[in-house]
């Protein structure tokens, strides 16, 4: 990339606006976008895509006419496809039971006999003891079950209209017709399948997705927990469940990430508890830090208050601790809990910010207190700010918060 | 304080990652990575294998929506552009030359639907019928560090690029928003290195001089 301003005159704000830009910008695609917009593109692979959109455009004066005329009656009210992409199509209803009734989740105690599903589509699912099986989704294309725990097998119908989607915690399991098993454990799923394809998903499967063949099974093991750093007295967390621990604790994948600046896919990896626990983990400033920054620059500010708020009440005599301070202040602000950013950043003061930010932390101060209501704090510390920086880049900004 | 390139920061840029010892840099991936090439995975995906069909999706889908968010500033259009691209793209594959090229060959796909995008967003806005809500903005998408004078000159930016011609713009996004190379750029927007450069420097001037320029000369596809 070269290094060339967007625009050469220095006094614009444009000017300043780093090249590229992305790396000021948040990355707008999460994981869930992902796998919604695969749903998307699959649904419209299966269903050819008949929409209004198509049709307008450049084709004639007649067309444009005849649009706006529809458009001026209200027989069109969008032309943008519901999000998710999904085309209106003549909808045969959901799966049904055979007797006709809607599927209701089955619980197997322990020491009861297997129980026989039979579905209206001649599919059949056999729920083992000790098991619990939940429908979350059906409709005309997609079947979705959430298997709680135990042993179920699918006897899919081949060559059926819907998806099967079996949802077991770290894995899924997707198919359109064959026979298969899936038992679920506290720490790992097992998938055998007995005829057909099936594609397993989950975080610790090679590759994030496999193709398992009639004959095959996988097990897909949650990831085991190994700190990186014995947390000395530091008090941990409960051990997140199962289901929703990240691979990357074992390993350093998210720090492998976070070298590359990956702070996505670094979040991505840790999940919302996984950087609890790594925050309880932290043996140093330097750990929570990095973190914080994980959660912040993925575009999860209120991720970073915990991480932060530890940094300062465990290091407060490290050289981050100002910084810390200072970044956990912006972050409540951004929060719209100025009370908590007004302590924070009164806090970066006492604890001596960089010179080059002590305007920009008075300013967020004053920002903070009147946002908070405590307008005589405020207006004592914008004159200090005045008294301490007759030419003040910030005075307007301080001015207009004052005046409000 | 923002400097230009990627290592020009203030050491006090608290919106700089402050713990990073490495600084190698690679945009973000999708979680799936598989070690295949993308001409394998063309040649086993046009063979009807669906795992190497998801693979390619999970490889570019990120890169494919930030460009097309980016792009159109909206984030329903930009979903559903990407949709179509690869819809179009693993429907099409029987038509890639060089399966190596899948990557610059589904953007270009993308982009020719964020231009059709384009083309029925003028054409709406002209009847006043352009009902859509640019939520995807540059502005809309940054660092929450960041402080409001970059907001407000992020919007600006928006601003200016909303009154751009589509290709300049698309051009220009490519370019300076995502930091693709001009051979990339010229590839996505299907045209030659020259236009390409042409296509840049006349949105720079446009946003340098905060004014809109005219898309008379502007090629139509």
């Amino acid at each position: 990339m070269s290094d060339t301003r967007l625009n050469p005159r220095s006094e614009d704000p444009v000017a300043s606006l780093p090249d590229p830009l992305s790396t000021m910008l948040r990355d707008p695609v999460d994981e869930r976008a992902v796998a919604r917009l695969w749903r998307g593109v699959e649904e419209r692979r299966r269903v050819p895509a008949v929409r209004l959109g198509a049709m307008v455009g450049w084709a004639t004066l007649g067309a444009a006419i005849a649009i706006v005329s529809m458009l001026a009656l209200g027989f069109v009210t969008t032309t943008t496809p519901a999000r998710g992409g999904r085309v209106a199509v003549q909808e045969p209803g959901p799966l049904l039971l055979a007797d006709g009734t809607p599927v209701v989740p089955v619980e197997v105690a322990t020491a009861a006999k297997r129980v026989l599903v039979s579905l209206a589509d001649r599919s059949r699912i056999a729920v083992e003891p000790g098991s619990r099986l939940e429908p979350l989704a059906s409709s005309a294309h997609e079947f979705v079950v959430r298997l709680a725990r135990g042993t179920v097998t699918f006897d899919v119908e081949p060559k059926g209209p819907r998806r099967w989607i079996i949802e077991a915690g770290i894995a899924s399991v997707e198919v359109v017709g064959t026979r298969f098993t899936v038992t679920r454990m506290p720490s790992s799923v097992r998938v055998v399948v007995a005829r057909g394809v099936v594609l397993v998903r989950g975080s610790t499967v090679p590759d994030g997705v496999a193709r398992l063949e009639a004959g095959r099974s996988l097990d897909v093991r949650a990831p085991a927990e190994k700190p990186e750093h014995d947390g000395g007295g530091v008090v941990r967390s409960a051990a997140p469940h199962p289901e929703r621990v990240p691979s990357s604790l074992a390993g350093k994948g998210w720090r492998d990430r976070v070298r590359a600046q990956d702070y996505a896919h670094a979040y991505d990896l840790l999940g919302t508890e996984g950087l609890e626990l790594e925050t309880a983990r932290a043996a140093s400033a330097d750990d929570l830090f990095t973190l914080a920054d994980v959660a912040r620059l993925s575009g999860h500010p209120d991720g970073a208050v915990l991480p932060l708020e530890r940094l300062l009440s465990t290091y407060p005599s490290s050289e981050r601790a100002a910084l810390a301070a200072v970044t956990l202040g912006r972050i409540e602000l951004g929060l719209s809990a100025p009370e908590k950013a007004s302590v924070a950043l009164e806090r970066a003061l006492a604890l001596g910010v960089p010179a080059g930010l002590e305007e920009d932390v008075m300013a967020r101060l004053v920002e903070a207190d009147v946002k908070a209501g405590n307008r005589a704090r405020a207006s004592a510390v914008a004159t200090d700010y005045a008294r301490r920086f007759p030419a003040g880049r910030r005075q307007t900004d301080i001015d207009r918060w004052v005046a409000r | 304080m923002y400097f230009v390139g990627r290592m020009s920061r203030s050491p006090f840029d608290i919106s700089a990652p402050t713990s990073v010892v490495s600084r190698g840099d690679t945009g973000p991936r999708s979680r799936i990575e598989p070690t295949e090439s993308d001409g394998e995975l063309v040649r086993r995906a046009r063979g009807g294998d669906r795992w190497a069909e998801e693979a390619l999706y999970h490889r570019h889908v990120r890169a494919v929506t930030r460009a097309a968010m980016r792009l159109l500033a909206r984030r329903d259009e930009a979903e559903d552009v990407v949709q179509e691209a690869f819809v179009s793209a693993l429907n099409g594959l029987g038509q890639l030359r060089d399966e190596e090229a899948f990557e610059w060959w589904l953007m270009r796909i993308a982009v020719r639907l964020v231009h059709r995008r384009f083309r029925r967003r003028r054409f709406l806005r002209a009847l006043g019928l352009d009902r859509g809500e640019d939520d995807a903005t540059l502005a809309s998408q940054i660092d929450p560090g960041a402080g409001p004078e970059v907001r407000v000159a992020l919007s600006e930016v928006d601003r200016l690029l909303d009154a751009l011609p589509s290709r300049c713009r698309i051009a220009w996004v490519l370019r300076h928003v995502e930091g693709h190379e001009l051979r990339d750029v010229a590839a996505a927007c299907g045209c030659s290195l020259a236009t390409a450069k042409r296509l840049v420097a006349r949105a720079e001037f446009a946003i340098s001089e905060h004014v809109a320029v005219e898309p008379s000369g502007e090629r139509r596809e």
